[in-house]
């Protein structure tokens, strides 16, 4: 009887070269950045840990699904006192918990990196870049949103 | 073989079990004639430069081996593990299947190959192996340990904090299990027995610079002035900051506004000093224990 557990399943998935960032330092993207920059960023490194094709999509989905919920809180919020603070606060916590999914969805291939004992790579370029890139065009998306209203 | 020769063999063994790699190196230079092409001067070079994180020379010597006397457990299982420390993981899971094609049940071979699953990110087939090793070996310190790795990268901290400390309890010394129920402690938030495993893994392997840095990093965990940003620590801060907000627009939606600002200026100073605070407790660790 052949046996299942021996069988080979390790493909040339993991490019061990590729050097991914800590989820740590993601959050700080999302915090500042808002979904749009959390999304990249997670999509980006969940490339270079080599997470599966259905769950980088599943982080491109929830990014989708995070910026719908911004917009709709945007209408909803956005009134004759214009950008009020409760506003800008509600926008931002969107963004932190489409961040927690998109750490979730990292997380079990980051930890097979923390196991192959590879060094991590700096965000500090990309995630100013994707920082200041997603919060501009949040900005821009908003500002449509208000023209067409 | 002569009776000098075989001694050496002896000697490279004996320096090689107590974690003296670079002096295997230098036994096995000794060797000359029939002894030099041992099937034990391959195993032995190539376990040694394993070890000594010189993986590419352990792949050259131990398939020049593998090549010369045919296959066999011991040295698959040092190729395998070679191959996975170099990033080579398909060619890993290769070494290791045909080391397990000639004993299906090995023990160490099965944990090896767990090993490269967890490496690949598959960590329900490396838990399934680890307990196949455990049904064919009693109880030991690499079982233990093992399961706490795949604990690990299942997400589980407080699994892989039970199976590190089974594992001590296994090997008191064992530097490996230090460093396991360390970075497990570390994650379940008892940073002060976190920092005692982490430190004492790091004076075990004075070489290992990621154990001295996760020793220094868990030290500053302990520092009095760290201890009202334990809640960082334990969950999440985007959790926490998530709380921040619902208590502050909670207290403000149930009319209660002053309450509300008085809290929100509490979660402020609090913020600054979790800005301010780390970076210095660093430093002044740092200086101590000189960069």
């Amino acid at each position: 009887m052949p046996d299942e557990l021996l069988r080979p399943t390790v493909g040339a998935g993991v490019d061990m070269s590729a050097r991914p960032w800590r989820l740590m330092s993601q959050t700080y993207v999302a915090f500042f950045g808002g979904v749009l920059a959390s999304t990249a960023v997670a999509y980006l490194n969940a490339g270079r840990l080599g997470v599966d094709a259905a769950k980088r999509r599943l982080i491109l989905l929830t990014g989708l699904a995070g910026l719908l919920a911004v917009i709709g809180l945007f209408v909803l919020l956005y009134g004759d006192s214009g950008v009020t603070s409760g506003l800008r606060v509600s926008i931002r916590v969107v963004a932190v918990l489409c961040c927690l999914a998109q750490l979730r969805l990292q997380r079990p291939m980051d930890r097979a990196f923390q196991l192959r004992g590879a060094d991590y790579g700096s965000l500090w370029g990309v995630g100013i870049a994707a920082t200041i890139g997603g919060a501009v065009a949040e900005a821009l998306i908003l500002l449509l949103v208000t023209v067409v209203l | 073989m002569n009776d000098p020769s075989e001694a050496r063999l002896r000697m490279a063994a004996h320096w090689l079990q107590i974690g003296r790699p670079e002096r295997v190196l230098d036994e096995l230079q000794g060797l000359s004639g029939d002894a030099a092409v041992d099937y034990r001067s391959y195993l032995f070079r190539g376990a040694a430069l394993h070890a000594l994180d010189r993986n590419a020379e352990a792949i050259d010597v131990l398939r020049d081996g593998l090549t010369l006397h045919g296959p066999f457990p011991a040295m698959l299982h040092v190729l395998g593990s070679s191959l996975r420390s170099e990033g080579r993981l398909p060619e890993a899971e290769a070494a290791f299947l045909q080391g397990l094609s000639l004993d299906p049940n090995d023990p160490d071979l099965l944990i090896g190959y767990a090993h490269v699953c967890l490496a690949a990110g598959q960590a329900e087939k490396a838990s399934a192996l680890v307990e196949r090793a455990a049904s064919h070996a009693p109880e030991s310190v690499a079982v233990s340990a093992a399961r706490a790795q795949v604990a690990f990268a299942l997400g589980k901290d407080r699994d892989m904090h039970r199976h590190s400390t089974e594992a001590l309890a296994h090997d008191p010394e064992d530097p490996n299990a230090r460093a396991l129920h360390g970075t497990a402690s570390m994650l379940t938030g008892n940073s002060r027995s976190g920092y005692r495993s982490l430190a004492s893994a790091a004076a075990a392997q004075p070489g290992d610079a990621d154990l001295r840095a996760a020793a220094r990093e868990a030290k500053m965990f302990n520092h009095p002035l760290m201890l009202p940003l334990r809640p960082f620590a334990r969950f999440n801060p985007l959790v926490v900051w998530v709380a921040a907000v619902a208590v502050i627009y909670g207290l403000r939606i149930a009319g209660l506004a002053p309450l509300s600002f008085a809290f929100a200026m509490f979660w402020l100073g609090f913020c600054v000093y979790s800005w301010v605070v780390p970076p210095l407790v660093r430093r002044w660790i740092n200086r101590k224990w000189g960069s």
